[in-house]
């Protein structure tokens, strides 16, 4: 009797600290899986930059590209918000945000070598209403 | 047949269904408290015209009192019923009846003599009752016990409505002539749809302008707004724009008080929280450090806070100017913002 009762209460115990694992909610590192940015083309001519936002998304984003200074654009898609030639540095504001992805184009006058730009999106976390600062790399 | 009545002094009266407006208030589950709130009047007003039979009211309060019981004024009037003799209603009457006030209480009818031994009769019930084997006195307390449990269950307030919170968001400075947008989020844990009154009440120097929903003025000085609403969810947001007088002087200090009436309710008012004061500055109401420029993290919150209002024209177009500008400057002369470049 007692030896049977010593054998079920381990499996017991081993399926109630499986329920709690399972059931216990596994946190995200702030920022991680929200948004994510990736350049599909960072040299040459055309720069793309695809950017992804998961649920809960934040409602609205900066994205910051930045190009050697003095760089002229020819055509950007969508229309960006400001660029400061002398620091080539092209700002979009993105709002009403949404899950997906979003796609990000610039035509230069002349082409750029591949590293010579750089990315970032900044965003407000939704969960803690810090700013978050995304670096993206070619 | 319309029971509009005016008066002689021109104010258009009707007559109305008090046992009507009684059980329609107690199928909706309103309290006198809510009626009287949404309609303006005391709940004793209220209390007497559900007791009178076809009372003779303003039609002006008729229209709310129907917006409060969530009907149409039809609904409540009397259409066939003549007025009663004891409500000088006609408008042949030299003398309008004093509305809205109490009448004469008829006397209370006697006791039946049967009631009148109170005590011997008491004591009676006692006597039998102890007579009776303690299993069947056992129960009956568990019966009333259990009575008691279902009334308080169905009529007291639901633990889901007595938990709202309000919460409201106001910039911490404004320049005066500039609208800023203010919100209030009103939260629950209530598991099915209830009415409330959001009241709020803005600064004397406060102009306010839209409101997302649509609000009703009910003051000017100071202004007081209401929304009447009915909630279905955890969250509902009630945003508006306003702003402080031109002539207001810099640097005062301007205040803001609401609160929340639920209409099952008995607590009165549940006071709105968050912030409650504004100043009057020359930086925008956006520029929330009075650098003199919008950064990105000013511009980001200005977005998570009222880009999501569908409406609310909290002024975009100037702030994203301001944001990608070097900064801004306020001009006296010209009551506007120089922008910076």
């Amino acid at each position: 009797m007692t030896a049977t009762k010593h054998h079920s209460r381990p499996p017991g115990l081993l399926f109630l600290a499986l329920f709690l694992l399972l059931a216990m909610p596994m946190p995200l590192r702030a920022g991680e899986a929200l948004v994510s940015g990736q350049y599909l083309s960072s040299g040459g001519q055309d720069i793309q930059l695809r950017i992804t936002v998961a649920g809960p998304a934040p409602s609205t984003l900066i994205v910051i590209q930045n190009l050697p200074p003095g760089t002229a654009i020819e055509t950007a898609s969508p229309a960006f918000h400001q660029y400061d030639a002398n620091k080539g540095e092209v700002k979009w504001l993105l709002t009403k945000v949404s899950p997906g992805s979003y796609l990000l184009s610039l035509r230069l006058s002349r082409p750029v070598p591949d590293g010579a730009i750089s990315g970032e999106i900044r965003y407000k976390d939704p969960a803690s209403g810090r700013l978050t600062h995304l670096p993206i790399r070619p | 047949m319309d029971s509009t009545k005016p008066l002689a002094g021109g104010v258009p009266m009707v007559n109305i269904d008090g046992a009507r407006i009684r059980r329609l208030r107690e199928e909706k589950g309103l309290t006198q408290l809510y009626v009287a709130t949404v309609v303006g009047v005391t709940t004793d007003t209220i209390s007497r015209w559900e007791n009178r039979r076809y009372p003779n009211i303003k039609k002006e309060n008729a229209l709310k009192l129907a917006e409060a019981l969530e009907t149409q004024v039809a609904d409540i009037v009397d259409h066939g019923q003549p007025a009663s003799p004891t409500e000088p209603s006609s408008p042949q009457s030299s003398e309008p009846p004093k509305q809205d006030e109490p009448l004469p209480q008829p006397p209370e009818p006697e006791p039946p003599p049967a009631l009148a031994p109170a005590a011997p009769q008491a004591a009676s019930f006692k006597a039998r009752f102890a007579s009776f084997p303690v299993p069947v006195r056992l129960a009956g307390f568990i019966l009333l016990a259990l009575a008691i449990l279902v009334f308080v269950r169905w009529y007291g307030p639901s633990e889901g409505e007595s938990q709202v919170a309000a919460y409201r968001i106001v910039p911490e400075h404004a320049t005066p002539g500039i609208p800023f947008p203010v919100v209030i989020e009103v939260t629950t844990s209530a598991t099915r749809p209830f009415s409330l009154i959001l009241k709020e009440t803005l600064p004397p120097a406060c102009i306010p302008a839209q409101g997302k929903p649509r609000f009703v003025s009910q003051a000017s000085d100071p202004p007081v707004l209401k929304w009447i609403d009915k909630i279905s969810g955890e969250q509902a947001v009630y945003s508006y724009l306003a702003k402080l007088q031109p002539e207001t002087e810099m640097e005062t200090a301007h205040q803001f008080s609401g609160g929340v009436t639920v209409r099952s309710d008995d607590n009165p008012s549940i006071p709105i929280s968050g912030t409650d004061s504004l100043q009057a500055s020359p930086f925008h109401w956006a520029d929330s450090n009075s650098d003199g420029r919008i950064d990105d993290e000013e511009l980001l919150s200005v977005y998570e806070i009222y880009g999501g209002i569908e409406g609310l024209q909290f002024g975009k177009k100037l702030i994203e100017e301001i944001w990608t500008a070097k900064g801004y400057r306020w001009n006296q002369e010209t009551r506007a913002y120089d922008i910076l470049h």
